[in-house]
């Protein structure tokens, strides 16, 4: 999921930009953002430039967090912007009861 | 819940190979080349020496802050500058000569280097040395970065060394020149930093600024050791001493000792000496100015008077204006003059204009001058 062509830290723009949801995950697990980077093996910075979409995580990092949330990937990073994880949740249960 | 994944732990290691330990390395070799071989630059001197080394083990040992203000991006260019600005000065420097002013200019230039040392390690510290670390020792991120700073500090180099390499070695014989002795002075290790460290400086200038999100949780951590403490009182020490110093050689009041006794050799035999009714003096002044960055300035005379005329019979010849030693101070003569009125009174001025290598723009005026009348009053000494 990182660009390779090595610009590095440049913000990702336009369509190279992917969406998280690695803020909320956290969050809910109560973790710090020491305690994620000490997780999966990156630096404490990382974690706040994954965060807030200003890097693309490389695909052995965005499965690492996959691993530790025990969520797929496609539920942690998304090429649209995220809808909150409840309204989600209410309109799948719906979509659900209502088949 | 939080699944157990096996996730491979990065611990940062420390790299074996850091721009750090190369300019400590070139200071080691700086120290034997220069001061060894010279020697008498003042035993300070060895000790400044002894508090960089002692500020470079505190600040690797002591515990850094990510976010403070070591890491702040405007320090962080601050130290990209003032590194900038130290190499062309050492590229304007030229190498020591076994001139009567080797002692000022290799220890100008070892000032300098060892000015580049210090602002290396609080380069390395602002930037987490993330430009030496090797593979093992970054994040996928910070590895990017290291790249990318690598690949902007090869083409910067190749083109701001190089060119100016090939510019000044076609441009005329003049430039050609100077390009032989800037790389036999202080352009070496302009050129040794810029190859070993231009990657942190340029990662330092472009990383951007932190996020106050990013280093609250570490904020709230007690924000300094007491080694960050001791490293940060030795940095501003080993920083400011040699800027102090060079300042005091224009502000310090000088030390003057001053001597006149009877001639201690015989008189010399040479038209227009004095007759058996002359009465010799041999005069010695000593001006002190600055600490430890220094020079002596010393007068020394033989005058002799008969009631008509005083008159000299050694010193202060053109040979005789020179320091009698300086410690990294340049000491330019501007008057060398002996002369006798038509009083017959003699008069003897030597003023010499002083200044630091490291703050050229600090220069004090010394003067020393000595009058006799043809009756032997000494009208002013020095």
């Amino acid at each position: 999921m990182s660009r390779q062509d090595g610009r590095g830290t440049t913000p990702p723009t336009g369509s190279e930009r992917f969406y998280n949801r690695i803020a909320v995950l956290r969050t809910e697990r109560g973790l710090s953002r020491q305690a994620l980077a000490d997780a999966v093996g990156v630096n404490y910075q990382t974690v706040g430039y994954l965060e807030r979409g200003d890097y693309n995580p490389s695909l052995e990092l965005a499965f690492r967090l996959s691993e530790l949330f025990g969520v797929p990937v496609e539920a942690i990073f998304s090429r649209q912007p995220m809808r909150p994880m409840s309204e989600e949740l209410y309109s799948r249960t719906a979509s659900a009861g209502g088949g | 819940m939080i699944a157990d994944p096996p996730i491979r732990q990065r611990r940062l290691r420390r790299p074996a190979f850091t721009a750090t330990r190369v300019t400590l390395a070139i200071l080691v070799g700086l120290l034997t080349l220069t001061i060894l071989p010279f020697g008498g630059m003042g035993a300070w001197l060895i000790g400044y020496v002894f508090l960089v080394l002692a500020t470079c083990v505190a600040l690797r040992n002591a515990r850094r802050q990510p976010g403070s203000w070591l890491g702040r991006r405007v320090v962080r260019r601050g130290l990209v500058g003032l590194i900038a600005v130290t190499c062309v000065v050492l590229v304007a420097t030229p190498a020591p000569s076994n001139t009567s002013d080797t002692g000022s200019t290799g220890g100008g230039l070892l000032l300098l280097v060892v000015f580049l040392v210090v602002l290396n390690i609080a380069l390395g510290g602002a930037t987490q040395r993330v430009a030496a670390a090797p593979d093992s020792s970054v994040d996928e991120r910070q590895e990017a970065m290291r790249n990318r700073a690598h690949r902007i500090a090869y083409v910067v180099f190749a083109v701001a060394v190089g060119g100016t390499a090939v510019v000044a070695d076609v441009a005329s014989q003049q430039t050609r020149s100077w390009l032989g002795w800037s790389f036999r002075g202080g352009g070496l290790f302009a050129f040794l930093e810029l190859l070993f460290v231009l990657p942190a400086m340029v990662l330092a200038f472009l990383e951007p600024e932190f996020r106050p999100s990013d280093v609250r949780e570490v904020m709230e951590a007690p924000r300094q050791s007491t080694g960050t403490r001791i490293a940060l009182t030795l940095l501003t020490l080993t920083m400011g001493l040699p800027f102090l110093m060079s300042v005091l050689v224009a502000v310090l009041p000088p030390r003057t000792a001053t001597t006149i006794q009877a001639p201690s050799g015989p008189l010399r035999q040479q038209p227009g000496a004095p007759s058996a009714t002359t009465t010799c003096r041999e005069f010695f002044a000593r001006r002190d100015v600055g600490y430890g960055v220094q020079a002596a300035l010393q007068l020394h005379a033989q005058v002799c008077w008969d009631g008509r005329r005083a008159v000299e019979d050694y010193g202060m010849n053109q040979s005789d204006c020179h320091p009698d030693g300086t410690d990294l101070v340049t000491v330019a003569t501007t008057q060398c003059t002996r002369t006798t009125d038509a009083k017959g009174t003699l008069a003897f001025t030597y003023r010499t204009s002083v200044s630091s290598g490291l703050t050229p723009f600090f220069t004090r005026q010394v003067t020393l001058q000595l009058v006799v009348d043809r009756n032997g009053n000494v009208l002013q000494f020095p």
